[in-house]
């Protein structure tokens, strides 16, 4: 029988559509090849990459006659096979840039068809353009971690160094050192060991992760020499060991235990080697690679920025300490002020950290005292800062710190000190500060809204104090004359919402919000063919800003549905003014960008319908943009939110298409109607890294998925030609428009025409001598 | 291979009998049970194993039994037929696996069952048959997982077991076990040929049409116009079966669905009709970008198949005479027929035969795969021939 013309686009598109939907290249080869086998009904396919069978179907496990399969020559052929006798053979080449692979299908006694031929061509095509896609977007994603993990490392070693430039104890930051590289060298096992000052033959352990207790009683005071962190120490220099127990001199201790493999580096006090810094691993695969070595390098030279630093400062702190002292005292009430309150809260976090202790924070502030003071004048509500002063001292206990931070805010250090004893106390302060204070002949009465924060044990302690602040804050907003106990939703919800959301509500309200209009040309034609509609805040301290600077905050302070309520009322309202004026630019789709938070509201289609209906706009006319993740992360639901705007008639693109999951076969799932790829494929193209590649195989299969591609970010005349050659749809950038205010881009529009009248970069890129043509053969 | 065959109402006694009349022959290498799933199956089945312990069993429920022994041949229900495989030339091997979910599902189930391939004597002749719950999904599954474990060189055949039509439960045998949801894969290695007929006996109706849209046994468009409404007004279909959903099943019951295959059709049964939809529900998958024929037949194309399919099988013997014929049988093939029809049908098998025994059941789907990698049918009728 004669397949249909129709056939075999059918079956390309949906090969395409199961192939795409594979996690990884493997994967992808051994469905491609059942698919293979299944559409030209053969016996045997295969894919052969360099020679080697990556993976086929029609044989028995470990039966592959790999050899016959790799050895059949390209094009049409005959083979036989053992057991399977004279077979039809098929070899195509996949087109793999990289390397030769091909895919071979043997069919026992009828010979391929022309149009069987090119049916498996066009898959072994899309299946190689798949795997292309999948490998390039596997090392886009390795190179991102890796780049993450230059990030962690960096914020952990700033970390270190501020902590040390802070003067935090000594202690601290040597343990800082330690958990850094343990988290970050991945190391089950750490020690810092340094040169004892009494006895310099030898070597203390004077920090430590994963060491068990009686361990570090047996090696905790060792020989210089011993071990791989003494022989880092008596060689001065990074010394590997790869398999522990066979190292010249192990600690028999680490031995027993099993340890298998430990890295250490030499650390300096005033240039001369003081000690080592050692990491280890019980894994018996683990290998040190050249970036763990230089992380553990860092590391150690932290270490000895810390060692330097500390010896420093101790003889600065005996030159200074009557200075210091006076430095550390409060005048008015005789109290310790804020920075002694954070060294002696600072030295509390330390030694409980050590006994496994609690510290206690109370951020104490007096309700109303600026109407004291405004009222009553500045001596008086000084007098009253005593008066408190001494009545915090009398209901605390002797062992707690009192201080004052300014004005009227108090503080109290409560070490070893359970929340719920922490508790009382805070309560008997209250109580201290409410009692009736008798000044010049008038009883006064006041309240105190106190905060309570318990020390972390990783926390610094001007983290402990600015928690127990936020708490205190809460009281405050809760009525006054409360205790609050901070916890971490305080902390989210204080932070965000004190800083932003105020203002960010009055931006919503009071107008401070407009809508900046690009517009989406064709890419052959330039001519508009669409116009996203983009949030700015007009700050009126800071200016315009940009969606990225307020948006997530608005998604975390709830403001995000308002927000996006209004976007989408005044993007159609303007939509409406342009067609009730017949611009040109009210022949075209406005788009608008969901949120998460925005496309999750059970509101939304309702919200669009009705605001459609008021401005008498036809579905058709609005576009909604949501981004990858959105659908990711709940797929049924926003399936189902999909479709129900769907139904109004609405345009529904993928925005940031290739940043997220970026598996094209989900999109299956989902009735959008376009494609738009991320800006950063865009602004990357022709840097040789794989993103023109990556951009090509999108928009390959984006069309034979039957969907638009919209290129983002386009900024120069090269990219436009690109993806004018690579057959994109759309595109849109700088290069054609910034985003603009609607006036200013009504007035680049004018009547009857659809392309701007002030772009010099205006030029039809085939006219640019690229066959615009020329690479849309690839699917379709 | 021998026959036997019980309408004992006691499932232990009607167990024993089959498989004492089965078991006339010497040296038995393995034990078919097909049997009507209204008996106690843990009692029949353990009555059948303690005939020739120690021999291989595997078995299934049906929508009805078949065999032809001696001068007896015949079709219905509430019965048991156990078929004996035996002598010196054969080598079997079996296996079951759980298609559960959490098992792996079907594919899974099709790969690890058919393991009992590697078992088997290397002798000249392969098949694999397969046993499997016909209410448990996608059996095209199962022909992928054993095709990933055989390969090309094994044929294979089988079917899905049945429960009288009741669709609510069927059962696979192994051993003395009795269980829902498995594969039971069976490798039959033989020094004589074993040959495999497969038809259904449907017409094609019309020009072939292009699967537009489908989402696995729904079919929702054929050359882009809605299924329901192409497969009436093409067929012809009667005034009632445009809006009443029994009437529209008994004409589906003669008008399948025809799959283009190289090696002519394979069919799928038109279990329904989604009149809001407008779209089609088949019995089994139905792929995407596929061809596709509508089908008609009556009782004169579907005994012509039982011909054709018998005639298949025995040519592939050469000149070895037959010692038995297996048949897996689609119930809807002995819908249209009727219960004269069937007892017709019987009478050709034992023609063909020639003497020898036949055994066979009326399936929920059958398998067949000699060309290609599919090989799962509706309607149709799989016959294999044991020299």
């Amino acid at each position: 029988m004669e397949p249909r013309r129709d056939w075999l686009s059918h079956q390309l598109s949906e090969f395409l559509a199961a192939v795409s939907a594979y996690p990884d290249e493997l994967a992808a080869f051994e469905g491609g090849v059942e698919r293979i086998a299944e559409a030209v009904e053969a016996e045997v396919a295969a894919v052969v990459v360099d020679g080697w069978v990556a993976a086929s179907v029609g044989f028995r496990p470990g039966q592959v006659p790999e050899a016959q399969l790799a050895g059949v020559r390209m094009g049409m052929s005959t083979v036989s096979l053992p057991a399977l006798g004279h077979a039809s053979a098929l070899s195509v080449d996949m087109e793999d840039d990289e390397r030769n692979a091909r895919v071979v299908v043997l069919r026992v006694d009828a010979p391929f068809s022309h149009e069987e031929a090119v049916l498996i061509r066009g898959m072994a095509r899309v299946l190689a353009l798949t795997v292309r896609l999948l490998r390039l977007l596997h090392r886009e994603r390795t190179s991102r971690s890796q780049l993450q993990e230059r990030q962690d490392l960096l914020e952990r070693l700033f970390r270190i160094q501020r902590s040390i430039s802070h003067r935090a104890p000594i202690d601290v930051v040597l343990d800082a050192i330690t958990e850094g590289a343990s988290s970050l060298v991945d190391a089950e096992v750490v020690a810092l060991r340094l040169i004892d000052e009494t006895n310099p033959d030898y070597l203390g352990i004077v920090s430590s992760v994963g060491v068990e207790p009686d361990v570090l009683e047996a090696i905790g005071h060792t020989p210089v020499g011993d071990g791989v962190g003494g022989r880092a120490v008596s060689e001065a220099k990074l010394v590997i060991a790869h398999d522990y127990q066979f190292d010249p001199q192990p600690m028999l201790q680490f031995v027993d235990r099993g340890l298998h493999t430990a890295m250490a580096a030499p650390v300096y006090r005033d240039g001369k080697v003081a000690g080592s810094l050692l990491v280890g691993s019980y894994d018996p695969e683990r290998t040190y690679s050249e970036t763990e070595q230089e992380m553990l390098l860092a590391f150690a030279e932290h270490t000895s920025l810390a060692l330097n630093d500390a010896s420093a400062l101790e003889a600065i702190n005996q030159a200074f300490a009557d200075a210091v002292h006076r430095a550390n005292h409060d005048e008015l009430t005789g109290l310790p002020n804020r920075a002694l309150v954070l060294d002696r809260l600072g030295h509390a976090m330390a030694r409980v950290a050590r006994e496994d202790g609690h510290v206690c924070v109370l951020f104490v502030d007096l309700d109303r005292f600026k109407s004291i003071n405004d009222s009553l004048g500045h001596s008086v509500g000084d007098e009253v800062l005593v008066r408190v002063a001494e009545r915090l001292h009398m209901a605390v206990r002797p062992s707690d710190t009192v201080g004052r931070l300014s004005g009227d805010e108090f503080v109290v250090v409560c070490e070893d000190l359970a929340v719920a004893d922490a508790m009382r106390i805070a309560e008997r302060v209250a109580d201290a500060v409410s009692a009736p204070i008798q000044l010049y002949g008038r009883d006064l009465v006041l309240t105190a809204s106190v905060g309570l924060a318990s020390a972390h044990p990783t926390a610094k302690a001007e983290d402990v104090l600015r928690d127990a602040d936020v708490a205190m804050y809460r009281a405050k907003e809760r009525g006054r004359a409360r205790i609050e106990v901070f916890d971490e939703t305080i902390r989210a919800q204080m932070l965000a919402r004190i800083e932003m959301e105020q203002a960010l509500r009055r931006a919503i309200a009071g107008g401070e919000l407009r809508l900046h209009y690009q517009p989406v040309i064709d890419t052959e034609s330039a001519r508009l063919v669409a116009i996203e509609a983009l949030v700015r805040w007009e700050h009126p301290e800071f200016g315009l800003l940009a969606p990225d600077l307020f948006i997530p905050l608005a998604e975390e302070a709830g403001l995000i549905i308002p927000l996006g309520r209004w976007v989408i009322e005044e993007a159609c309202r303007q939509l409406a003014v342009w067609r009730a004026e017949c611009s040109p630019l009210g022949s075209v789709r406005v788009s608008v960008n969901l949120s998460a938070r925005q496309f999750g509201d059970a509101g939304l289609v309702e919200l669009v319908r009705s605001t459609l209906q008021a401005f008498r706009l036809p579905g058709s006319s609005i576009g909604f943009e949501v981004t990858e993740s959105v659908l990711m992360d709940e797929a049924e639901a926003a399936a189902e939110t999909l479709r129900r705007l769907k139904g109004l008639g609405v345009h529904l693109s993928i925005d940031d298409f290739g940043t997220g999951y970026s598996s094209l076969s989900y999109l299956q799932l989902f009735p959008v109607d376009c494609v738009k790829v991320d800006r950063s494929f865009v602004a990357r193209m022709g840097d040789g890294g794989g993103n023109d590649v990556i951009v090509s195989a999108v928009i390959s299969l984006a069309r034979a998925l039957g969907l638009d591609v919209v290129a983002e970010g386009v900024e120069t005349e090269a990219q436009w030609r690109a993806l004018s050659s690579l057959g994109c749809g759309s595109v849109q950038g700088f290069l054609f428009s910034r985003p603009k205010p609607p006036s200013e881009l009504a007035a680049d529009y004018s009547s009857g025409m659809t392309k701007p009248r002030c772009s010099s970069a205006m030029r039809n890129p085939s006219q640019s001598g690229v066959a615009a043509s020329a690479a849309r053969s690839s699917i379709s | 291979m021998g026959v036997g065959r019980s309408d004992d109402n006691d499932a232990s006694t009607a167990g024993r009998n089959a498989a004492k009349a089965a078991l006339a022959g010497p040296d038995p290498r393995l034990l078919i049970v097909f049997c009507a799933d209204s008996y106690d199956l843990p009692a029949l089945v353990q009555a059948v194993a303690e005939a020739a312990p120690g021999v291989p069993l595997v078995g299934c429920s049906t929508a009805g039994e078949l065999s032809v022994s001696g001068n007896e041949a015949g079709a219905g229900d509430a019965t048991v037929v156990v078929t004996a495989l035996g002598g010196s030339g054969f080598s079997v091997a079996t296996r079951h696996a759980s298609a559960a979910a959490e098992d792996g599902g079907l594919r899974q189930a099709g790969f690890d069952a058919a393991g009992c391939m590697s078992d088997v004597e290397p002798l000249p002749h392969n098949v694999l048959m397969v046993l499997t719950d016909g209410l448990a999904g996608d059996q095209e599954e199962v022909v992928r997982g054993t095709y990933r474990a055989v390969g090309a060189t094994v044929p294979l055949v089988g079917g899905c077991a049945g429960d009288d039509l009741k669709m609510t439960a069927t059962y696979q045998f192994h051993g003395t076990e009795v269980m829902r949801n498995a594969v039971v894969a069976v490798a039959i290695a033989s020094d004589a040929p074993l040959g495999i007929g497969v038809r259904h006996g449907w017409r094609r109706v019309g020009d072939p049409m292009l699967v537009t849209n489908s989402d696995g046994n729904r079919l929702f468009t054929l050359d882009d116009q809605p299924a329901l409404d192409t497969y009436l007004r093409k067929l012809g279909a009667p005034a009632e079966a445009y809006t009443d959903p029994a009437a529209f099943t008994r004409f589906a019951l003669t008008h399948p669905l025809g799959l283009s295959r190289r090696s002519g059709e394979e069919v799928r049964f038109v279990a329904e009709a989604d009149f809001h939809e407008r779209s089609l529900v088949c019995i089994a998958n139905v792929a995407k970008g596929g061809l596709a024929w509508f089908m008609e037949g009556d009782e004169e194309s579907v005994l012509q198949a039982t011909d054709a399919a018998c005639s298949e099988a025995l040519i592939a013997l050469g000149d070895a005479p037959p010692l038995g014929l297996v048949a897996f049988d689609c119930i809807a093939r002995r819908g249209v027929v009727g219960d004269e029809g069937i007892q017709r049908e019987v009478d050709r098998l034992a023609d063909f035969a020639n003497g020898a025994p036949v055994a066979g059941f009326y399936t929920y789907g059958e398998f067949a795969r000699t060309r290609g990698t599919t090989g799962f049918h509706n309607q149709t009728l799989v016959v294999l021939a044991v020299a």
